[in-house]
């Protein structure tokens, strides 16, 4: 690289010879390979130099875009790090950035700039053009002299010439920076490994849209209390930093919404609301669905978007029949309604964003009968594999393609869980039980039952059968005939209840199963919990 | 997680406390609290709606006893509301819940 401050040329020569040299002083193929601070340092260095100017200075509009911030000096470093601040419109930078054309001063005061520095520098004249690409204003590169100074017509090209060089090198990473910032951002807010929910598998996929159409989209699988699943797809119209940090705001508050309980409709009325008051302006289509504690419902409530795609057991696969209603933020108000589909043991739902299926000159059924077509596969991750497969292939989306896929997968075989004797596990037994007394034909009735009579058996357990060094239980379950038989094991001894109340657990579970038989060894306690799968309340 | 949540309705003259969600051993005095902190010193009775629990054991049931013992000392009565065929009117049945406190199967206006 040919570095070094160049010999000093009177600024006045405007022979062609030396318009080549100055030309070339500044496009060098060779700062190229500087990165952007250096290639600023050098260019500002080099302008300097040949316009016999004492400062030069370039300042860039912040993100807000009205306010010009002071990013490289030279000679008038100080701008830099006092962060100098020029709204737009104001001053002299400000007037170069409004007016989008060079502007020349031949004298500072307080009525022709606003940047103090520049006055106490003792700067006289002053020479600014704008920075622009592709028909946007990114900043102002300016020069100063200490002494009265009349720059030429020359003067002027040459700066543009360097503007133009910077504005591009800018652009370059402004893009870049926006880009890596905003896939940071999806990478964190988008589960790469969704929760582990038992009974539910899931596969997802997330591809950012080409150059900067990244952030809108998200997509989200958690489990809700007593034993539901919420499922979401959504899309922020917009782009760029500002869509992912909308997405995430969007997200969290639906996740909170839904802990709050209330069905898919409540919870989307409630974030709508909450768009509206603290983000107006913004706008998302999303589509919610809550699968039921036994897994044999799932309702949905959408906000603009699409329906969902739901294969069944037989490999029948239909988008759900349901009625779409305004998206969030849209400002519209009306009650929000949901629609419920029976779930087969086995069943698998995709919820995808429009990016999946939208492509250029295709009408929108058509993608989406492309996209029934391709749910192929067993597991959510082959059906997204093969789904990204056939509607993505290698084409380059401009827009950001989301996908989730879920199966409720179905209850073979018995439960068989070993897991710690703590309160804590309690509710996690009932989720999965739930699940596979009603797969296995369980009424609700005998369901319930069973969920008393096996959770007091896991209580005594928890309560009972170890010291403070903890523990844990076995828990098998299984189906002989019409009746399930549920067995509760520990390795601990059973302490004499303690308390006046404490005999009523066993009460209960006498009271809720058909039979009931405590072994008590060395070696531990196994409970036997037996009740009927249909059939009302035992009497 | 088990998760149930208090919410109250009404004012002293006629106190509704709406129990909903999941209450076992890992929960229970929590929701014991809840209902107490609920509960102003001016009431006469308080009603306990227990129509929206999905599941409650012996612990949420050792919960509505010790509730009864703290009211009975500051001769609070308790209406437990548990309509037939729910999940909380099986398990009160089966422990005799109305030898201590009323057991109803929906709110009944007192006034």
């Amino acid at each position: 690289m040919q570095g070094g401050p160049s010999e000093t040329i009177p600024n006045t020569d405007d022979s062609p010879a030396e318009r080549l040299r100055r030309l070339e002083a500044v496009t060098e193929a060779s700062l190229a390979h500087l990165k952007l601070e250096d290639l600023l340092d050098e260019l500002l260095e080099r302008t300097r130099e040949l316009l016999d100017a004492d400062t030069a200075a370039v300042l860039l509009l912040d993100p807000s875009g009205r306010e010009l911030v002071a990013t490289a000096a030279a000679g008038l470093e100080e701008e830099v790090r006092q962060g100098v601040r020029i709204p737009l419109g104001a001053g002299f930078a400000g007037r170069v950035a409004a007016s989008r054309a060079p502007v020349m001063l031949d004298h500072v005061d307080e009525s022709t700039v606003v940047n103090r520095i520049l006055q106490e520098k003792g700067l006289q004249s002053l020479l600014g053009v704008p920075l622009i690409a592709q028909n946007q204003v990114l900043g102002v590169l300016h020069v100063g002299t200490t002494r009265p100074h009349q720059f030429t017509a020359a003067d002027v090209e040459l700066l543009q010439l360097v503007a133009d060089r910077i504005a591009l090198a800018t652009q370059g990473r402004v893009a870049e920076a926006e880009r890596s910032a905003v896939v940071s951002l999806q990478r964190s807010l988008l589960p790469s490994r969704p929760a582990t929910i038992p009974g539910i598998s899931v596969a997802a996929r997330y591809v950012p849209g080409s150059g900067n159409a990244i952030g809108g989209d998200w997509y989200d699988v958690f489990p809700l209390p007593g034993g539901r699943t919420g499922i979401v797809i959504g899309d922020v119209v917009g782009r760029g930093v500002r869509a992912a940090v909308v997405m995430g705001r969007l997200r969290s508050a639906l996740r909170a919404y839904a802990l709050d309980g209330g069905g898919p409709a409540d919870v989307l009325q409630r974030l709508d609301r909450k768009v509206q008051h603290f983000e107006p302006g913004e706008m998302a289509t999303v589509l919610f669905g809550i699968i039921d504690e036994t897994r044999r419902r799932l309702e949905v409530s959408s906000a603009g978007h699409l329906p969902p795609l739901i294969k069944g057991p037989d490999g029948d696969t239909q988008f759900m029949e349901m009625q779409s209603d305004t998206p969030i933020g849209c400002g519209l108000v009306g009650t929000r309604r949901s629609s419920t589909a029976e779930l087969e043991p086995g069943a698998i739902l995709c919820f995808f964003t429009d990016g999946l299926v939208e492509r250029r000159g295709e009408h929108i059924d058509d993608g989406l009968e492309r996209l029934r077509r391709s749910a192929l596969g067993n597991t959510p991750e082959e059906v997204s594999a093969i789904m990204m497969l056939g509607m993505v292939g290698d084409i380059v989306s401009p827009d950001d393609i989301a996908l989730v896929v879920v199966k409720r997968e179905s209850s073979r075989g018995d439960i068989d869980l070993d897991l710690p004797a703590v309160p804590g596990s309690l509710s996690s037994l009932r989720s999965v039980m739930r699940v596979w007394l009603t797969d296995n034909g369980a009424d609700p009735h005998a369901t319930n039952d069973l969920l008393l009579a096996v959770g007091e058996a896991c209580m005594n357990v928890i309560e009972h059968a170890y010291g403070a060094g903890g523990g844990s239980m076995q828990i098998h379950i299984t189906i002989e005939g019409d009746e399930v038989v549920a067995c509760v094991r520990d390795r601990g001894q059973w302490r004499p209840a303690r308390g006046t109340d404490r005999g009523r657990g066993i009460g209960l579970m006498e009271g809720a199963a058909d039979a009931v038989h405590v072994e008590h060894t060395h070696e531990g306690t196994t409970v036997t919990v037996r009740r009927r799968l249909q059939e009302g309340d035992v009497q | 997680v088990s998760d149930a949540w208090v919410r109250a309705f009404g004012d002293d003259d006629a106190l509704r406390l709406v129990v909903s969600g999941e209450i076992d051993l890992a929960n229970a005095d929590q929701i014991e609290n809840q209902l107490l902190s609920r509960i102003p010193n001016l009431v006469s009775s308080v009603v306990v709606d227990l129509a929206e629990v999905t599941f409650i054991d012996s612990s949420g049931v050792r919960m509505l006893f010790s509730l009864v013992q703290r009211l009975d000392a500051t001769r609070t009565a308790l209406i437990v509301i548990a309509p037939h065929g729910s999940v909380a009117r099986r398990v009160l049945d089966l422990c005799g819940m109305d030898k201590v406190a009323i057991v109803q199967p929906a709110a009944v206006n007192n006034n």
